[in-house]
């Protein structure tokens, strides 16, 4: 049989239970605009009742209830949706990276409007037309020649352009992978106060919710899978993307310190040819990388050697992105720190961080596409250097071109304002012809006369020493401006490609000028440069579709999560009524077992 | 589902965006004019309108060379004209000429007026177009003829000219570097051999003395030691039979040797890297091309040796200039022979100029039929690739307009909604 006392304790639970659902409603109010919060639900239970059946057990009806008391307090969250919300946030950075980068390649091209490269390209032939028409008047040659300049620059600007956004994008993986790695470390540290808080018994909601968002935000960097190690809520966190790497983890919930963080390469130089020859032949390079990204100390810089091919150093270029050990050393062969000044093996012990999805992997990507778009470039260039240059000198190699009217800028050395050939090796330069180099020969800028615009100016090295033709012959100069419709190989341009790889023979088609015979199977210039753009506009439109379907995607996903964890104010201003009610009613509870208590002690007095 | 205010706010401000998004797109199309900003925005009608673009470009590039044809091919028609005016002219004096009671007076009025005559000639062959001698050739810059007087006779004789303007001689070379002869072949045109060309290659020149008499030593030893080749004369005879050089500082002059050799000789091609006076003459009857539409190239200039060369009707061909130059002598003649000439083979020769004459000039004018043509073709072109262009890539203005109406109203709806749904809570009720 339960006191009057027993009746006062039963409401003073009820007002402590009341105290606590109000306090944890008043949490879930202030946070409910917190980034990451889950709302949190106070559990109560009956409390244990006071006697248990036994035979002296005085005789009455069931068990005595002892109040309410507090089981746990819980955060409402489902753990699905952050798998799913995390792996969509993945796809979301990468294509947001491609489609930013992309978005400004697309601006450096100038896609759309009257000023874009293929509109100097159109302007260039039609300025060699104007000279067929009027050869001897030096107006339509200085035409000619600024209209060649301002494709050139154009070209010149562009390439500079993409060498510099290529700059950018290695200064953003180079920022990502020093966040990256930060936001491992909080990830730890916040891990191992939450096991510590769980071994006590405790729920770390809070803290839980903090994790959770590091999460979130580590998953925009790259693809993860989370491990939940069932005792004591630890996490352990994996890249989907190992490399071969062993033990690929990057937080441990036992053996925190066992784990591997990532570096960046800063520099990669090129040094001498690798003898025995291989083929393709191989370069020794020497790759300077910092850990953990951290460039703002020297001490952090670290240096290993090994020997690439152009590919292989290709792919290192556009990656950057070192597996490194939990301090930072790079790793070599699955997992063994390279040493300082180590000499590698081969480019296979080199461990890269490929990531397939997150920004990193947006970023890794674009410095491909980057590489793509320069190339492009240069194969125009080339393509239009080497047609032009072969019809204006009659030579289909370039070992007779005394005046080349497209030069490297990089080589072209000037005596007096003429070419001085002693110094400038025509086929060379122009092997080593880039979009950044291309430009006229100065020798013709100062002297426009020296265009070679006549018929039998490819028997002569000067178009001065031709007696044969008329001042008023342009038939060299029609010819170049009909090759704005020659069909080129202009997609098998490369690097090594040569005058004479492109140019393969020079046949006179009836003008009496020898010019370029099309190639089947290849494109116009221009053709080639609208399919690049062409190329561009549908990698940004995939782009930008991708993002907006994420964008939904991930709307849809945060809905769902808020639908659950949000906090809903009419819900806890409910919750508050009620508990309000509660707490009055176990007051009230409390005033009658006082007065009860009076009449009690009032019998005594 | 729980509705949280969260979920609320998140869904408006996403709804929000995609309306405004929507809202910018057509704001930008609207005051562009054009439906795509870049070429993402519609990567296959971009590359449709890159194409076009260049494709008027080049048109009208074409409409370029072909106006400016035109014209050149206008002045050229006008001059054939007032060539065919002199030729007529010419006619009549001749005919004139055959009058009977006419005496050597009467002729030598004649003659002066067919001086001047002459003199208009070559006046109209220097016609100059936008900076370039219309029947130039190749050689646009300088004068194609020249009207030279006799010192003796007075009379006025219509030639090429050379580049220094005076009259050209196709057997003279300019000297200047011994070099530039070392090794070099010289053609002959002898009409006293079959075939008529017969060539002498120059071995290699050292001269301590940069002059013409070492070119010209080499040259003599090499007439010297060449024989002639062909079936006339049956046994080959050595060139310098034929042929003699001379030399002055400046040039080189080559002509018929002494009696017994008999024809003449001409220089006709020579690989020499100077001035020339022979290449110098093949300049002028040079094609000039030009481009009206893609790989169309057409010849559109007429030169003074087109006017020149005319052919008998026997088949046989002269040469205006020895024609005229023949006229002349024959009027100043006091033989009765050259006086019955002149309305004979003269007048037959003049009725020949001026059929040829008329067959240039009917050249002339198909060549003008063409381009007027090729200009019409090429304005419905452009007219056409223009009209693509702006289906492909202009607004439709109307279809915009409610477009963006519409847009108005889903984003105004919007916010009125939103700012309903969002405002009150269950505190607003509470007291």
């Amino acid at each position: 049989m339960p006191g009057l006392i027993s009746t006062l304790n039963i409401a003073r639970k009820g007002i402590y239970a009341s105290q606590d659902s109000i306090n944890t409603t008043s949490h879930n109010i202030s946070n409910a605009n917190t980034e990451g919060y889950s709302r949190q639900r106070v559990n109560l239970q009956a409390s244990r009742p006071f006697d248990t059946p036994s035979l002296n057990s005085a005789v009455g009806p069931g068990q005595i209830g002892t109040g309410v008391e507090v089981s746990s307090i819980d955060r409402i969250r489902n753990l699905f949706l952050d798998y799913q919300i995390r792996t969509e946030t993945s796809t979301k950075g990468e294509y947001d990276e491609r489609s930013q980068f992309l978005g400004t390649i697309e601006a450096m091209f100038n896609t759309t409007s009257t000023t874009g490269i293929d509109n100097l390209m159109s302007n260039f032939f039609s300025s060699w037309s104007e000279v067929s028409l009027h050869p001897e008047s030096s107006n339509s040659r200085t035409v000619a020649v600024q209209q060649t300049l301002a494709l050139t620059d154009e070209l010149n600007h562009t390439y500079g352009q993409l060498q510099k956004l290529k700059d950018d994008v290695q200064g953003t993986i180079k920022q990502s992978v020093l966040d990256t790695n930060s936001l491992l470390t909080q990830i730890d540290k916040v891990n191992q106060e939450i096991i510590q808080i769980k071994v006590a018994g405790q729920n770390p909601n809070d803290l839980q919710d903090r994790r959770d968002l590091l999460i979130d935000q580590l998953s925009k960097n790259l693809n993860i899978n989370v491990d939940r190690n069932p005792r004591f809520d630890g996490q352990d966190i994996a890249p989907v993307d190992v490399n071969g790497v062993v033990d690929p983890v990057l937080v441990k919930s036992v053996f925190n310190d066992q784990v591997k963080r990532f570096s960046y390469i800063s520099d990669i130089a090129k040094g001498d040819v690798v003898v025995p020859a291989t083929t393709p032949p191989s370069y020794t390079y020497k790759v300077t990388y910092y850990k953990y990204g951290d460039m703002t100390s020297s001490k952090n810089a670290m240096n290993f050697t090994v020997n690439m091919s152009d590919s292989e150093f290709k792919n290192l270029d556009q990656c950057r992105i070192l597996w490194a050990s939990a301090d930072g050393i790079a790793l070599k062969d699955g997992g063994i720190p390279i040493s300082k000044n180590e000499t590698l093996n081969s480019f296979k012990d080199v461990t890269m961080f490929q990531p397939t999805s997150g920004e990193l992997s947006g970023d890794i990507s674009i410095q491909k596409e980057i590489d793509d778009y320069s190339d492009q470039l240069t194969k125009i260039a080339k393509a239009i250097a080497f047609t032009v240059n072969a019809v204006h000198s009659g030579s289909s190699d370039g070992t007779t071109d005394k005046v080349p009217y497209f030069v490297n800028s990089d080589t072209a050395t000037y005596t007096n304002d003429n070419l001085d050939l002693t110094k400038y090796n025509v086929v060379a330069a122009e092997q080593s012809l880039t979009a950044g180099n291309i430009t006229v020969n100065k020798e013709l800028i100062s002297d426009v006369m020296k265009i070679k615009t006549k018929t039998n100016d490819d028997k002569f090295s000067t178009t001065g020493e031709n007696t044969t033709d008329g001042s008023s012959d342009g038939k060299r100069a029609l010819e170049i401006s009909q090759l704005k419709d020659s069909i080129l190989m202009v997609q098998n341009i490369d690097n090594n490609t040569k005058r004479s790889d492109l140019v393969t023979s020079l046949v006179d088609k009836g003008s009496g000028v020898k010019t370029v015979v099309n190639s089947s199977g290849g494109t116009a210039i221009d053709g080639f440069y609208k399919d690049t753009i062409n190329k561009l506009a549908v990698q940004q439109q995939e782009a930008k579709r991708i993002v907006k379907n994420q964008d939904s995607v991930l709307a849809q996903f945060q809905n769902s999560r808020d639908s659950i964890s949000g906090v809903s104010i009419d819900e806890e201003m409910t919750n508050l009524l009620q508990y309000q009610h509660s707490y009055q009613a176990n007051a009230k509870v409390i005033s009658t077992v006082d007065q009860l208590l009076d009449v009690l002690i009032g019998l005594v007095r | 589902m729980r509705v949280t205010n969260k979920m609320l706010s998140n869904n408006f401000l996403s709804d929000m965006n995609v309306n405004l998004q929507n809202m910018s797109t057509l704001q930008s199309q609207m005051t562009s004019g054009k439906q795509f900003k870049n070429a993402s925005d519609d990567p296959v009608k971009s590359a449709r309108a890159m194409q076009l673009n260049k494709d008027i470009a080049a048109s009208k590039q074409y409409k370029n060379n072909i106006l400016s044809t035109i014209n050149f091919l206008d002045t050229t028609d006008t001059a054939l004209n007032q060539i065919g005016n002199v030729f007529q002219s010419i006619n009549e004096k001749l005919i004139s000429a055959g009058n009977a009671s006419y005496g050597p007076d009467e002729r030598k009025a004649i003659k002066n007026t067919i001086n001047e005559q002459v003199g208009h000639l070559a006046q109209i062959l220097n016609t100059n177009f936008d900076g370039k001698y219309i029947f130039g050739g190749t050689r646009g810059t300088d004068k194609p003829v020249i009207d030279s007087v006799d010192p003796i006779t007075k009379n006025r004789i219509l030639d090429y000219a050379d580049k220094n303007g005076t009259s050209l001689d196709v057997n003279s070379i300019n000297f200047t570097d011994v070099s530039k002869w070392s090794g070099k072949s010289i053609s002959f045109n002898v009409s006293s051999m079959i075939p008529t060309t017969q060539t002498i290659t120059l071995g290699t020149i050292t001269a301590t003395t940069n002059t013409s008499a070492a070119v010209l030593s080499e040259i003599n030893n090499k007439l010297a030691s060449t024989s002639s080749v062909g079936t006339v004369p049956a046994t080959p005879v050595l060139l310098s039979s034929v042929i003699s050089a001379t030399n002055t500082a400046n040039e080189i002059k080559f002509s018929l040797a002494a009696l017994p050799a008999t024809g003449t000789v001409n220089v006709v091609s020579t690989t020499i890297g100077e001035f020339s006076n022979i290449n110098y003459k093949t300049m002028i009857n040079k094609n000039m091309d030009v481009e009206i539409s893609q790989g169309v190239t057409m010849n559109y200039n007429k030169t003074a040796t087109d006017v020149f060369n005319f052919t008998r009707n026997d088949g046989t061909t002269s040469d205006l200039r020895t024609l005229l130059s023949d006229i002349i002598k024959n009027l100043d003649s006091t033989d009765s022979a050259d006086i019955a000439k002149l309305t004979n083979e003269n007048l037959s020769d003049i009725k020949d100029v001026m059929s040829n004459l008329l067959k240039v000039r009917s050249e002339v004018g198909s060549m003008q039929n063409r381009m007027d043509d090729a200009a019409s073709k090429n304005t419905d072109e452009i007219y056409n690739l223009t009209e693509i262009l702006s289906k492909t890539e202009d607004i439709d203005i109307t279809e915009k307009t409610m477009e963006y109406a519409t847009m108005q109203t889903v984003y105004m709806a919007s916010l009125q909604t939103s700012a309903k749904v969002l405002q009150p809570t269950l505190l607003d009720y509470l007291r």
